[in-house]
């Protein structure tokens, strides 16, 4: 047999394999996905956050009432042609603060997540492939500490000690998010390990990271991928009820929760300062959630034939 | 004998729909069991038998299965793709029983096998006074039946409680506490063990021989048919490909894949391995137009490629659907 | 005589189920492998065959007893090294789950050619190539994934990648049970032939014992953890001693006269499979034994070389 040959087969052939087979991995997913038309709804939903916290210039009206702005000649009015939503006591568009809110709210949810997630995941991964030893107990153990930490009192603790602005209330969140994903994935790493396919890669005498990551994890990914998607949502009410309290954003840059609790006090005569960056919530937590439905679809084997 | 069509399945096709498209499984199917005769249906995985009973049982209405115009399916003269809900009722409790594969899921294990058993009494038509104690016995009398000690520390048992062979025995029983005109055995011996499926096909044979129900047996294994059926359907990749009596069959094969089918089989006399059938399943989302075996025959000729072969009765009640099978 | 390549001394493997109560899955098994036999291992679910497979390749430390593989002594508290796993490799029942569905097959097989250090980083590629002609598998097949391949195809994947090591010993635990009769022969006969060309030694685990007659030199037949008959191929065929060995005959169904005469008068089990935390005192094979008298209750019989080669463990044979 020609080496040489051989070299020539592989080099050329494997790129139109290579296609074919995530080709094809891609077709399953999205046909998967686009099953449940909610999913769907879903993904506009998130395309449109996403336009909208990248280039909130093209979207908004009045750019300069997200900085520090007054103008009290149009203070507390009503939603109308001039100022969509209204404008807040301060004479400010709420529509241009709502729209500005986004890439907050979606920034602290991608830094929550960056950093949490693989922490967590790769605990979690270590506990439940050691499932039953002492590096188990020693893990979980701890995740059940960081558990039973309310969130809120937390970040209200790192605010009095630092100040309160977004990137402690951002790390009081990340300490408080990754349990939940050490969690997730012991029960599956723990399941998955006893694969045989994990068994046999030990038995040909791969190294324990390459086990841990390149076998076991694989098969994890999808109720992470499915989490990160809900959790998208989560990390978004978490902050803004953090916003509530006044820690997170500070004014006078605008952030939901910071919107809805400056408006709360003029309820319900001036129902839009409120509602209005309320219901921006839902319709991102609610795009984030269908996505996730879509996501958890798309892994499922079960429907594949 | 009777030889009334109990069973009678015509032209059935049904498509599969996938990310792909359509996936056509069974392409025209002609299947039927008389009263009192008991049937094999052999093939290999894939190739539909458990798809053409499920679909003449109606069980694949809410999956991404389709029945497609042209098929038709009759029980006792009746149309039962067409039938109503109340009709459709009758047919599974009071005419049909299917015991599947794997009877670790076949049996609910929050009940125990006495309440599930109760629940299939209840609902047939076996006991019509509703006396709970007459379907006390009728289950008595059907866990007997099947050899199994103790009925009434069965009864309180669950499902883990048993063996495989005794889960596959009480499915067998279920089967039998309501009246049952076909039963329809879908690989019983598959999760067992080699002895405790040959106690299952005594049991089977020794039941049919009995009582007064027909037996569809289907398998891939042509040494279990062997001893149990007296006429044997051979399928191939949704189709029938040849049918015969048992013995026939055996000695005289005329279908190459049936012919391929018996060299493979592993034998006792020693002598190795023939080499299996060369070739794979043909791809059921472009299946070829002529006949679907031809890719993996040796016989094949350029007529094999153009169109389907048709059935060909080779002897009396020996089928075959090939061209080249003098 | 040969080199036994594997032998096991006492061998025992007791896994703890609930309160008190032990499954001896492996109760006090003494065997050996000799250098380039294939032996068979049968037995019914239960019996142990798999795990005294998965005890010998170091899945689980053994409760007792030793294995010596080519010259290396595993106690119940050693850990294999990397050697052994280099010689030694397994073939699961089941492609499906013995493949990661998220690998393709170029990961797959490339993962013991890394780790054992065969070829050089950029031959990897080359010689995973030839390793899939040698296993007559098409060369595309390198980035298929384990989803868009059938159970023989599967199967032939994990076939290469234990030979992928280059090994001396492979453990086949059912490898064709899960497959259809038509590409079962074409993966057995994959297995003979890629014996022969390297010199194997198999350890050939099944149910079915019409393949071990045509595969196997030596025959052990395993009931509820302990070896009741180990014989010649042969000799075990036309001549099985143990009355399970004769139930398990009767049992297979066959397709042929000739194969109907072969096999031994029908032996009907005449009573229950035992639980395996609940082995009765005696002999285990007591509650479905035709043949059972008063000593079978109390004694446990011992292993007796009856002729060359063959040995039975029963007291219908222990008396003489």
């Amino acid at each position: 047999m020609n080496s040489n040959n051989l070299q020539h087969d592989s080099a050329v052939l494997k790129k139109s394999w290579i296609k074919t087979s995530t080709k094809e991995n891609l077709k399953i997913y999205w046909y998967n996905f686009r099953r449940n038309k909610l999913s769907l709804i879903g993904l506009i939903i998130v395309l449109i956050c996403i336009s909208l916290a990248l280039f909130p210039q093209l979207f908004a009206r009045y750019p300069a009432h997200v900085e520090a702005f007054v103008d009290y000649s149009n203070a507390s009015k009503g939603p109308s042609s001039e100022f969509w939503f209204g404008t807040d006591n301060y004479g400010r568009d709420i529509y241009t603060r709502v729209i500005y809110s986004f890439r907050g709210a979606l920034v602290m949810a991608i830094v929550v997540l960056a950093i949490s997630v693989p922490i967590g995941t790769t605990l979690g991964l270590i506990a439940g492939y050691f499932q039953g030893t002492i590096v188990d107990t020693i893990i979980m153990r701890l995740t059940d500490i960081f558990l039973a930490i309310p969130p809120l009192i937390l970040a209200m603790s790192i605010a009095s000690l630092l100040e309160p602005n977004m990137t402690n209330t951002m790390i009081a969140i990340t300490v408080s998010w990754w349990p939940w994903y050490t969690r997730l994935v012991y029960t599956n790493a723990a399941s998955h390990s006893q694969e045989y396919y994990v068994k046999n890669a030990e038995l040909i005498g791969a190294s324990t990271p390459h086990v841990l990551f390149k076998e076991v994890l694989p098969n994890c990914m999808s109720p992470i991928l499915t989490k990160m998607a809900l959790d998208v949502g989560w990390v978004i009410i978490q902050t803004a009820s953090l916003s509530f309290v006044g820690l997170g954003e500070q004014p006078p840059h605008p952030a939901f929760g910071q919107m809805i609790s400056d408006g709360s006090n003029y309820l319900p005569e001036q129902w839009w300062q409120t509602i209005f960056p309320a219901l921006a919530i839902i319709f991102l937590v609610l795009g984030f959630n269908f996505v996730g439905d879509g996501i958890r679809d798309m892994f499922d084997k079960g429907s594949q034939s | 004998m009777s030889k009334e069509k109990l069973l009678d399945i015509q032209d059935l096709r049904v498509w599969f729909k996938t990310y792909r498209g359509y996936s056509k499984v069974l392409d025209g199917v002609n299947f039927h069991v008389n009263q009192k005769e008991k049937v094999g249906l052999v093939g290999e995985s894939g190739c539909g038998k458990t798809t053409t009973m499920k679909a003449a049982l109606r069980l694949l209405e809410g999956t991404s299965a389709s029945i497609r115009e042209g098929s038709k399916v009759q029980f006792s003269g009746q149309d039962v793709l067409s039938m109503d809900n109340d009709e459709l009722l009758d047919y599974r409790r009071n005419h049909v029983s299917m015991i599947s594969q794997s009877p670790m899921s076949a049996l609910n294990p929050v009940f125990t096998i006495g309440e599930q058993m109760m629940d299939v009494v209840k609902y047939s038509d076996r006991v019509k006074s509703g006396n709970t104690k007459e379907m006390e016995e009728v289950i008595v009398e059907a866990v007997n039946s099947v050899m199994i000690p103790d009925p009434a520390r069965i009864m309180k048992s669950y499902p883990h409680q048993l063996s495989g062979g005794m889960r596959q025995r009480i499915c067998i029983a279920t089967a039998l506490v309501k009246p049952c005109e076909l039963l329809i055995a879908d690989e019983p011996g598959t999760a067992l063990d080699v002895t405790v499926e040959a106690q299952i096909n005594d049991i089977l044979r020794k039941l049919v021989d009995e009582g007064d129900s027909s037996l569809v047996m289907i398998t891939h294994s042509l040494g279990v048919v062997r001893d149990l059926v007296d006429k044997i359907y051979v399928m191939y990749a949704g189709e029938i490909v040849e049918i015969a009596p048992t013995k026939e069959l055996f000695h005289n094969p005329r279908h190459p894949y049936t012919e391929g089918l018996l060299a493979s089989v592993p034998r006792l006399t020693g002598g190795g391995l023939s080499a299996g059938i060369y070739g794979y399943v043909p791809d059921y989302f472009d299946p070829p137009s002529g006949c679907r075996f031809a890719n993996r025959c040796k016989y094949c000729t350029d007529d094999c490629l153009k169109e389907k072969p048709p059935m060909v009765e080779v002897s009396p009640g020996h089928f075959v659907t090939c061209i080249r099978w003098q | 005589m040969s080199k036994s390549l594997l032998e096991l001394k006492k061998l025992v493997m007791h896994f703890p189920a609930g309160k008190n109560q032990v499954v001896r899955a492996v109760d006090n098994i003494d065997l050996s492998v000799i250098e380039g036999e294939v032996l068979g291992l049968v037995g019914e679910s239960g019996s142990g065959k798999s795990t005294i497979a998965y005890t010998v390749m170091g899945m689980y430390n053994q409760t007792d007893g030793e294995i010596v593989f080519d010259g290396d002594v595993y106690t119940s508290s050693d850990k294999r090294n990397k050697d052994f796993h280099r010689k030694a490799q397994i073939v699961f029942q089941d492609p499906g789950s013995s493949l990661n569905p998220y690998q393709d097959v170029r990961t797959i097989l490339s993962l013991p050619l890394k780790v054992h250090k065969i070829v050089p980083r950029n031959e990897i590629d080359n010689k995973i190539l030839e390793i899939l002609e040698t296993v007559e598998l098409p060369s595309n097949f390198m980035y298929k994934s384990p989803n868009a391949i059938g159970g023989g195809e599967k199967q032939l994947v994990a076939i290469a990648r234990a030979i992928c090591s280059d090994p001396k010993f492979i453990v086949l635990d059912e490898p064709t049970s899960s497959l259809d009769v038509s590409i079962q022969a074409k993966i057995i006969n994959m297995l003979m032939g890629l014996k022969e060309k390297n010199n194997l030694t198999y350890i050939f685990i099944t149910h079915d014992l019409a393949v071990i007659r045509n595969v196997s030199n030596r025959v052990a037949v395993m009931y509820l953890g302990k070896i009741c008959e180990l014989s010649p191929t042969e000799e075990f065929y036309a001549e099985p001693l143990h009355p399970y060995s004769q139930m398990l005959l009767s049992a297979i169904p066959v397709v042929s006269e000739e194969e109907e005469k072969l096999k031994p008068a029908e032996v009907k089990s005449v009573g229950e499979v035992p639980s395996p935390v609940d082995i009765p005192l005696g002999c285990s094979f007591n509650t479905r034994c035709k043949y059972v008298q008063p000593k079978c209750l109390e004694v446990d019989p011992e292993m007796k070389e009856v002729k060359p080669g063959h040995f039975v463990r029963c007291h219908l044979y222990s008396d003489e």
